[in-house]
């Protein structure tokens, strides 16, 4: 039992040392002369004009904000489905009220137009 | 089978309700109101807030004190004086925001709606009887916070002042909730009445756990308090807040905030009493030295308010180490003074700012203590004495609420056996009278240099503010029965 | 099942690395991110002992904490956008207007 995790034991240290001793031949042999121009990222050929990321429109942030805060707000919902049954009218009246003041908070995004896509 | 919900205690909580409901109608009808109308959702948050107030009032003489809501919320006379302290607090600080919006040209936005959900998480910090509705509450009010020191959208500094406020106060919240995460892994309760009977006379109060957890919260505390070593947030969020939002903040929150501390010290940790008062006595001295001193060298006056209002901090904190539960003759003249002291530093600390809200002009707000506080009283003699009050009475000047207040924490601190407390203290507001008094001398006896201008014109709502804390300032120091008995009958910190 | 402890101390090297996180990184994203490491080190650590205590108390104030981190990113992000608006760059360095 033993002797077959020690193989694979063996067998992890040999890779990582073979690997390791390649990546180390390599940085003992190559040159290594570094201009700017060399460091830059390549993009086909011609220098970079812009930065590599990638811009978004402020929409993407709101949407997102709106999302996770919505999102987790149902989190309350799941333990509450479970138990519905032995919750009775209370859980039920104290639910909806969450969702009310859930909606108030959705009205209130709908109107100030947080919701209009363009 | 069914699960029996807990009692449905509304009665119990009506202030916070008032407030949160208020706040909800407020933020639907920012939606339907054209913007000029937007002063009326001022008022309407002004009226919610003295309602808040006569239902605290009401509760008063009704049966306290209570626990209601499987013991989460405890409505007690400590919780309700605190409320209505942190209430009149808000309703001064909305007078104060009206006009002071608009001649700023900073627009209304969501700010009366903010204010008011920031004062109901005050009003349910004041009550919270256990972590979970304490940091809850804490939460509640420090979002709206955020919101409001960068609601002055176009201006850098107030962008800059949101974004520092946010990064501190959710990393003390950090702190706060791994520490009530060990005290629940050592004690398996988070409940305050429940912590106490669990520690009382058990042999966990030498646990690793329990106090490594209770460290952690302290320093969450020292964050939110602003107490030295952990208040380099403070000038710079205070400044760059629009002055109304740092009145309201300065006050609001340390009283609440103050509140809370003292409840999960003595309610909840009386048998930890050792450990704690040693920590706050020792953050307790740092920050008076620190905060006074460094008030000395700044010319910016929201910057001196703002370290200004760490060193009162500290002196607050003398009166909650000397809270020790077993001596109940020194828990009670503590706790009254914790009180007291509160109720004198939001009159006094709001007038100040209402002073600084009645100077701005719409394209300078006239911080320089040097070059815009010169020669005050000869441009506008009646601004300039209000200021010289609240300036005096920050400082301790006898016939002041500040003397009075800092005269019963002194006295405090030195039944319970601190005298090292009490020196520091005295020997720091005489360093502290060096500011205080300098601002007095600069618009004394200084040359204006806008001899030539109209003197501001001060709207109503804020003459208002000015004419309460003036009264009540200079009241609370001659005549401090009324309050302070008040504050004697509020020390029932609630255990049944 | 695993010893409490190993839950434990993964927590409080997940509390530490946020801590170390927040204090040396300059971007307020980043910041924001360890900070989020620290409120979920307190969520592992209040399940952790919940499941050693045979409580649910525990576990219930972990969703409680899911619920507040969420509306701290909410805030925190609204306000990281807006200050991304008016000027280009989000370095806490270059936000110092006022002097510390």
């Amino acid at each position: 039992m033993v002797d077959n995790y020690a193989i694979i034991l063996i067998m992890i240290l040999t890779v990582l040392g073979f690997g390791a001793l390649l990546l180390s031949i390599g940085v003992l042999v190559r040159p290594y002369k570094p201009t700017p121009r060399k460091l830059q990222s390549y993009e086909s050929g011609v220098p970079n004009i812009e930065p590599l990321k990638g811009r978004y429109t402020p929409r993407f942030y709101v949407i997102a904000i709106l999302f996770v805060i919505f999102d987790i707000e149902a989190i309350f919902l799941f333990p509450w489905a479970v138990a519905f049954d032995q919750l009775g009218l209370f859980g039920l009246v104290e639910m909806v009220l969450f969702i009310v003041i859930l909606l108030i908070g959705y009205a209130y995004a709908w109107r100030r137009g947080a919701l209009e896509w363009v | 089978m069914e699960i029996a919900p807990p009692p449905f205690d509304l009665g119990a909580i009506a202030p916070f309700l008032i407030v949160a409901v208020g706040a909800m109608i407020a933020l639907l009808a920012d939606l339907f109101i054209p913007p000029a109308r937007r002063p009326a959702l001022g008022y309407f948050a002004l009226g919610t807030t003295l309602v808040a107030i006569g239902a605290c009032v009401w509760l008063w003489g009704g049966a306290v004190p209570r626990l209601a809501f499987a013991n989460m919320i405890a409505v007690d006379r400590f919780g309700l004086f605190v409320t209505i302290v942190t209430l009149i607090g808000a309703a001064l600080s909305i007078l104060l925001s009206v006009d002071f919006l608009q001649e700023q040209r900073l627009g209304y936005g969501e700010y009366f709606p903010l204010m008011l959900f920031t004062v109901s998480g005050m009003i349910l910090l004041a009550f919270a009887n256990d972590l979970i509705t304490f940091f809850i509450a804490l939460e509640i009010l420090s979002l709206g916070l955020y919101i409001l020191a960068g609601s002055a959208r176009g201006r850098a500094v107030s962008q800059e002042s949101a974004i520092k406020y946010f990064l501190l106060g959710s990393f003390s919240f950090g702190f706060l909730v791994y520490g009530t995460s060990l005290i629940y892994g050592a004690t398996g309760t988070t409940n305050f009445t429940a912590l106490r009977v669990a520690l009382e006379g058990s042999g966990l109060t030498d646990n690793p756990l329990l106090l490594a957890g209770l460290a952690l919260v302290l320093v969450g505390f020292a964050f939110k308090l602003a107490l030295a070593p952990f208040h380099m947030w403070t000038p710079d969020v205070y400044s760059g807040a629009p002055t109304a939002v740092t009145a309201f903040m300065s006050v609001g929150t340390k009283v609440a905030t103050f509140a809370a501390l003292l409840r999960l010290v003595t309610g909840a940790l009386p048998a930890l009493y050792a450990d704690w008062s040693n920590a706050l006595f020792a953050l307790a001295i740092v920050t008076m030295i620190l905060g006074n001193l460094a008030a000395i060298t700044q010319r910016n006056i929201k910057r001196m308010l703002a370290y200004s209002s760490i060193g009162q901090a500290g002196y607050v904190l003398v009166a909650v180490v000397a809270s020790d539960t077993t001596q109940p003759g020194v828990n009670d003249a503590a706790q009254s003074s914790v009180l007291f002291y509160l109720l004198a530093y939001t009159f006094m600390n709001l007038g100040a700012f209402a002073v600084v809200v009645a100077l701005a002009r719409p394209d300078d707000e006239r911080l320089d203590l040097d070059r815009d506080y010169a020669g005050l009283a000869r441009r506008q003699p009646l601004l300039a004495a209000a200021m010289a009050v609240f300036m005096l009475s920050l400082g301790g000047i006898p016939l002041t609420a500040g003397f009075m207040g800092k005269l019963l924490v002194f006295r405090a601190a030195i039944e319970a056996g601190y005298w090292p407390l009490a020196v520091v203290g005295v020997l720091t507001s005489a360093v502290a009278l060096a500011f205080y008094l300098r601002v007095v001398v600069r618009m004394y006896a200084g040359e204006s240099r806008h001899a030539e201008e109209r003197p501001a014109r001060v709207p109503v709502p804020l003459a208002v503010v000015l004419a309460v804390c003036l009264v009540a300032t200079i009241q609370f120091g001659i005549l401090p029965a009324i309050p302070l008995d008040a504050a004697r009958g509020a020390l029932t910190i609630t255990a049944p | 099942m695993a010893p409490l402890a190993y839950y434990f101390i993964l927590s409080a090297i997940l509390f530490t690395t946020g801590v170390i996180g927040v204090l040396i990184r300059k971007n307020p994203l980043i910041m924001f991110m360890s900070i989020e490491l620290m409120l979920n080190s307190a969520n592992l650590s209040f399940a952790s002992f919940a499941r050693y205590r045979n409580g649910l108390d525990g576990q219930v104030i972990a969703f409680f904490i899911m619920t507040v981190a969420a509306a701290e990113v909410v805030v925190g992000l609204a306000i990281i956008v807006s200050i991304f608006r008016t000027r280009a760059s989000v370095d806490v360095d270059d936000v110092n207007t006022l002097k510390g």
